[in-house]
């Protein structure tokens, strides 16, 4: 019985942490999968026409925002044309030049408005 | 010796206007990236308010042009939690479009960080910067 019981607070224990993990992932998107990795590298004709973040819950697409700044001169490079859908959103990018660039993206939750940003680093330079 | 005089003159000008088409670029490069105006923004950066205050306004200092309705935001959100309790937008009854403002729904005691991302029209410029303020307790 007192094994049982042992037993039984163990697994109630692990249940709570689970809930409490799940509890702080929720409300603040973070980017699980981008087409284009953090600290990338291409070539000028390597460059992805269009970027797509993928996060671990669903953000809402009035208030998610994603721009892409080339950092040199601080200018809008991608084309304004913002998709979101459920967890991904998706901007198209204007044919770049040699530099660096920075995918500067903000996320609001739909349900309980949990907000979080983060940026993604990446230069394009010309073929060798 | 006229023609040479001549020369050199025009020679003279074409500098003297190339150095100016330099600096008049250099200086509309740096004043095209929107710039939020602090002491006509409400509530002002770092304020402590003694009650929830009615809307968030920013103003800023953008080319002829003004702000991109569609780029540019800001977001209200409680510190504690981050959760998001407005998005301000470009006021878009404002001809200059250099404002962006949002009616705010009432605010617990508590403090609040305002997010901002600018984007100028006229050359994409794009800025971003945030502030915060505090709505103290009764």
């Amino acid at each position: 019985m007192k094994k049982v019981s042992f037993g039984l607070s163990i697994v109630l224990t692990a249940i709570g942490l689970g809930l409490l993990f799940v509890g702080a992932a929720f409300g603040h998107p973070r980017v699980e999968t981008s087409n284009i990795a953090d600290g990338a590298v291409f070539n000028l004709t390597q460059v992805p026409g269009q970027i797509t973040l993928t996060f671990n819950e669903e953000i809402d697409p009035k208030r998610s925002v994603v721009y892409v700044v080339r950092l040199q001169g601080r200018r809008i490079a991608d084309n304004g044309n913002l998709f979101i859908e459920e967890n991904q959103m998706t901007i198209g990018v204007n044919a770049l030049d040699a530099g660096v660039y920075q995918i500067r993206w903000i996320a609001v939750t739909p349900d309980d408005a949990g907000f979080s940003e983060g940026t993604i680093t990446f230069a394009v330079h010309f073929d060798s | 010796m006229q023609r040479r005089t001549q020369v050199r003159l025009t020679q003279g000008l074409t500098l003297l206007l190339a150095v100016v088409g330099m600096l008049f670029l250099i200086a509309s490069g740096s004043a095209a990236h929107p710039n939020l105006r602090a002491n006509e923004s409400s509530p002002s950066p770092g304020a402590l308010l003694n009650s929830s205050p009615a809307r968030v306004q920013l103003v800023f200092s953008v080319e002829s042009q003004g702000l991109v309705p569609e780029q540019s935001f800001f977001w209200v959100i409680k510190e504690s939690g981050l959760s998001v309790v407005a998005l301000g937008q470009v006021d878009l009854s404002v001809a200059d479009r250099n404002v962006m403002a949002v009616t705010l729904p009432h605010l617990d005691p508590a403090v609040y960080r305002v997010k901002w991302v600018a984007v100028s029209l006229s050359d994409q410029g794009f800025s971003e910067g945030s502030f915060s303020f505090a709505v103290a307790g009764q």
